[in-house]
């Protein structure tokens, strides 16, 4: 078993580093699975900006991680939203058109395992296998208990 | 091991200033509904636009002119500043983050005046 800090210096997850400016220090911490940088990379990064939109899919990604390190305020169904069933702990980054899922290993210690375009995730109803391949993600990891944080507040997990 | 996501610098000004416009946006309503129960409906009602024109405005999910920028300022009775600010003098910025939340010192004996510490979300 190990700290989470001790699975990224393992590479069995990789720690996010958000694109801060010069002046800013970061505050909080996103972990990521090797499939979520697969799927960052190979679908997300190449994925053009839908229609209407201000910015691309990876610029929002991008941007979300970004003020989370860099420690500034989030909402509760407006950045960030604990997903049912509730007694799973697993949540989801919002953006217009992405969701990241994870969970929270420890306060401010985000671990993301997948995400998904949002318009997929409406129209296929797809939900629940990312919260079960999350579940089973942290169930599959060699981490100290206890994995995740079980309250459900947002000051409890940031 | 870690990971870096970054996007060019020009790329980054934008999608930063895109990102604090919406910010902003959203905070000043979730403020003005605290104070006087101000609604998207009633945004959409004081700019002769639809409800889902507001939402998609304030969450960031369309384009947006600064005619519409304004309007929204307008319509939360706000005004809008500008601060294009020199790069190499904003060392420790981020620490306003947590900072710009504390209360100023009160004087010793005045309890006139309560104290609020703003919350970063619904509990």
């Amino acid at each position: 078993m190990a700290t989470i800090e001790q699975l990224a210096q393992q590479n069995v997850l990789r720690k996010h580093e958000a694109d801060l400016e010069h002046w800013e220090m970061p505050d909080r911490c996103i972990y990521l699975t090797e499939v979520f940088e697969c799927w960052f990379d190979a679908v997300l990064k190449p994925h053009p900006k839908f229609r209407d939109r201000n910015v691309s899919p990876w610029d929002q990604v991008e941007q979300l991680f970004y003020e989370f390190v860099s420690g500034k305020p989030m909402a509760y169904d407006v950045h960030l939203k604990k997903l049912e069933p509730l007694t799973q702990f697993i949540w989801e980054f919002k953006m217009p058109d992405v969701r990241v899922f994870g969970w929270f290993a420890k306060k401010g210690h985000f671990v993301a395992t997948f995400g998904e375009f949002k318009n997929n995730l409406a129209t296929r109803k797809l939900y629940k296998p990312f919260i079960d391949h999350a579940i089973w993600i942290r169930d599959q990891l060699p981490l100290d208990p206890p994995k995740h944080i079980v309250q459900t507040r947002m000051i409890d997990v940031l | 091991m870690s990971s870096n996501l970054s996007i060019d610098k020009r790329r980054r000004t934008y999608v930063r200033l895109i990102g604090s416009i919406q910010n902003a946006l959203n905070r000043a309503l979730r403020e003005e509904h605290a104070m006087r129960n101000l609604t998207q409906q009633e945004m959409a009602d004081l700019l002769h636009k639809s409800k889902s024109f507001i939402s998609r405005k304030m969450n960031g999910t369309s384009n947006m002119t600064l005619e519409t920028l304004a309007d929204l300022a307008f319509a939360l009775d706000r005004t809008v500043e500008v601060d294009l600010r020199p790069r190499h003098l904003l060392s420790g910025q981020n620490a306003g983050n947590i900072y710009n939340k504390i209360p100023k010192p009160q004087p010793i004996g005045d309890t006139s005046k309560s104290v609020k510490v703003e919350n970063w979300g619904p509990a």
